[in-house]
């Protein structure tokens, strides 16, 4: 078992084996005969989309709504007198059965809506979705670095196994891994902008004195670029090097962990050993090996964006980033249970379309899955 | 087995006669060592200075010889202070581990077994994952006031899952073994089979993943405290210290941050490097 340090290990394959196995193959349906297989299991997974959002809205509602502590009086402060937390209540509708509030919940999301804030009485909607270029800007090229230094790590460990170079990547692995995302980005601003000034410190996404260009995506890079704002442009990508690297290096332990054992497997594999033989390169080899083990990456790579959009949180904390992270985080510090459902919600159903994506992509990518598919149903 | 592996086999088994040590025993007991040394520490060690008392004449001192480690912005000893602070962080997270442990071992072990029951376990498993955990177990500290045995609790809900999916998928796999169908044909209760046979084969690699999700949750105690939720001052703690030292460190002034970092980060790297010794000690233990 060399994947355990993994926490989601998505065994999609097998469910869908047994989902599929239980169909009677005597009584082949018409339909079944007119819709070819692989199109039937991406429709197949794509209905089931809305039923896990439905799973996410109702889990995240409840346990907020489950909690212990008294929201109102969180509100009003510890000088509230009972009258005033009553009406609180029966404004916010805290007083209402949990089922009827559950209902109206459901009713509002059907909607279009996620509810108010406790606090500033504006939309959810529009708070987040305000603020989700600015984690988008942040997270994509997070996604990319972690991505390449984690396959690059171990492809490293994998080709020159317990040799001086997978010494130092699996040291190095070890050094990513343990250091707090909080920590390593406090380190990065401490030498890049108090000592060595070359990078601007945690002041969000731009410094006081620039001025955001005008909104087309919300995301500063690009808007600057569209709007033809170079100095702009290049103010809002120095603000971004620290926090995507911070994020970036951080996430790129797990799949670092994992590409290296994918790759050791198909780097002693005999087709390697044969091609060796046969006189390929030595890159090729290893080119082969990352295409041979494309899928189990693929999943692992699923797996980091999902846990990286629920968790750039704290990095958008340390530096100041206007995104939905910092938001969720300073809504649960003043109890405004509405925002904090709707990020939930929000990044829940990110997540799921995320692992939808995986399954067609894998199913797409590799033979064997596609095979199974068609062979099955 | 290949040639090398029979070699690598023979070594240790010398090497084992021999009296000596191996690496990867070596890893675990230095690993344990230092986090028995540093708990030990933290409740009897005589500190230089007290973790908890204010000096605001002596505020941001640079680390001297009387100051190992200087002094915070509100003039506490940020050495004696990070060392204290072991004395509440790692107790939490280890009894964290423990909740989710209890959790989640039993809980994989009967989602293993076959039928949709099983099945559908996962499938909210699954779920569960999906939601954004840290933002959660936020939510679940801060409404409760604080408290720490709510930590705990989080914890579990952080780590029972990994047990979960761990446990299960190891008995599936281990299920379809000879020796279990031997101890099947010979009678063996199912409850037999699973403490005299199925439990001992799991227990190398779980005690390697029980290592690796204390150093989860003590990542995740620090940024709990990091962003004011959980321990709260003036209990000491490495999260709230780096959070305290964080506007001093912009200005340049690296000692409140840099002392508790290298604190958590020592206690993260000696849980992992244990986490690596035990599973290989349980890759060259398997038959």
């Amino acid at each position: 078992m060399t994947l355990m340090g993994n926490e989601h290990t998505p065994v999609r394959c097998a469910r869908h084996q047994i989902k599929t196995a239980r169909q009677d193959p005597l009584r082949p349906e018409a339909t079944r005969q007119r819709i070819p297989p692989l199109a039937r299991f991406i429709a197949m997974r794509i209905l089931m989309l809305p039923v896990s959002v439905f799973v996410i809205i109702s889990a995240s509602f409840f346990l907020m709504s489950l909690l212990p502590g008294d929201i109102a009086r969180a509100l009003l402060g510890p000088v509230a007198t009972p009258s005033q937390v009553a009406r609180v209540n029966s404004e916010l509708g805290l007083n209402q059965p949990i089922f009827v509030r559950y209902w109206r919940y459901i009713s509002d999301v059907a909607h279009g809506s996620l509810g108010s804030s406790y606090y500033t009485g504006r939309a959810i909607v529009k708070e987040l979705s305000s603020r989700l270029p600015a984690t988008i800007e942040l997270v994509v090229p997070a996604l990319a670095i972690a991505i390449l230094l984690g396959i690059t790590l171990g492809a490293i460990g994998a080709y020159y196994t317990r040799r001086r170079p997978d010494t130092l990547a699996r040291f190095g692995l070890t050094v990513i891994q343990s250091v707090p995302d909080f920590l390593l980005g406090l380190l990065l601003i401490l030498v890049c902008f108090s000592w060595l000034n070359i990078l601007p410190g945690p002041e969000g996404q731009l410094s006081f004195a620039d001025s955001p260009p005008p909104h087309v995506t919300g995301m500063y890079v690009i808007d600057a670029l569209l709007a033809g704002d170079g100095s702009t442009a290049v103010s809002a990508i120095r603000h971004l090097v620290l926090p995507a690297v911070t994020l970036g290096v951080v996430y790129s332990a797990t799949l670092g962990r994992t590409a290296r054992a994918l790759l050791g497997n198909a780097l002693t594999s005999e087709y390697t050993q044969f091609g060796r033989a046969c006189g390929l390169p030595e890159f090729r080899l290893v080119r082969n090996a990352v295409l041979a083990s494309r899928t189990g990456l693929l999943t692992y790579t699923a797996v980091l964006i999902a846990s990286i959009i629920g968790g750039d949180a704290v990095v958008e904390i340390v530096f100041s980033w206007n995104g939905v992270g910092q938001y969720a985080v300073q809504s649960m510090l003043r109890q405004d249970l509405p925002a904090v459902e709707g990020f939930v919600i929000v990044v829940g159903t990110l997540t799921v379309v995320v692992y939808l994506l995986l399954d067609l992509a894998s199913a797409l990518l590799d033979p064997r899955i596609r095979f199974d598919v068609s062979r099955r149903s | 087995m290949s040639v090398a592996e029979v070699r690598a086999d023979q070594t240790r088994l010398q090497s084992v006669r021999r009296g000596r040590i191996s690496g990867s025993e070596l890893k675990v007991a230095v690993g344990v060592t230092y986090l028995a040394v540093l708990l030990l520490a933290a409740f009897v060690a005589p500190l230089p200075h007290s973790p908890t008392a204010t000096y605001p004449q002596a505020v941001l001192l640079p680390p001297s010889t009387s100051h190992w480690l200087g002094t915070d912005s509100v003039g506490t000893d940020v050495f004696s202070r990070a060392i204290k602070a072991a004395a509440v962080d790692l107790p939490l997270a280890l009894a964290g581990t423990l909740a989710a442990l209890l959790v989640g071992v039993p809980l994989g072990v009967s989602l293993s077994a076959s039928g949709r029951w099983g099945e559908r376990g996962m499938r909210l498993v699954d779920c569960f994952q999906a939601l954004p955990l840290l933002i959660l177990i936020l939510a679940l500290v801060a409404l409760s006031n604080n408290q720490l045995w709510v930590i705990v609790v989080a914890v579990a809900i952080y780590g029972g899952p990994v047990y979960i999916r761990l446990v299960r998928s190891q008995v599936l796999s281990l299920r379809e073994a000879r020796f279990i169908e031997a101890a099947a044909a010979a009678g063996a209760s199912p409850y037999r089979i699973m403490r005299r046979h199925l439990l001992p084969n799991v227990r190398d690699i779980v005690l390697a993943q029980t290592s690796l999700v204390a150093a989860g949750a003590l990542l995740g105690i620090a940024a709990l405290s990091f962003l004011g939720i959980g321990v709260q001052p003036p209990t000491p703690s490495w999260g709230s210290m780096i959070s305290l030292g964080a506007p001093a460190l912009v200005q340049g002034q690296w000692w409140p941050v840099v002392g508790p970092g290298a604190a958590i980060f020592s206690c993260i790297v000696a849980f992992n490097v244990v986490a690596d010794g035990l599973r290989e000690l349980g890759e060259d233990g398997a038959p």
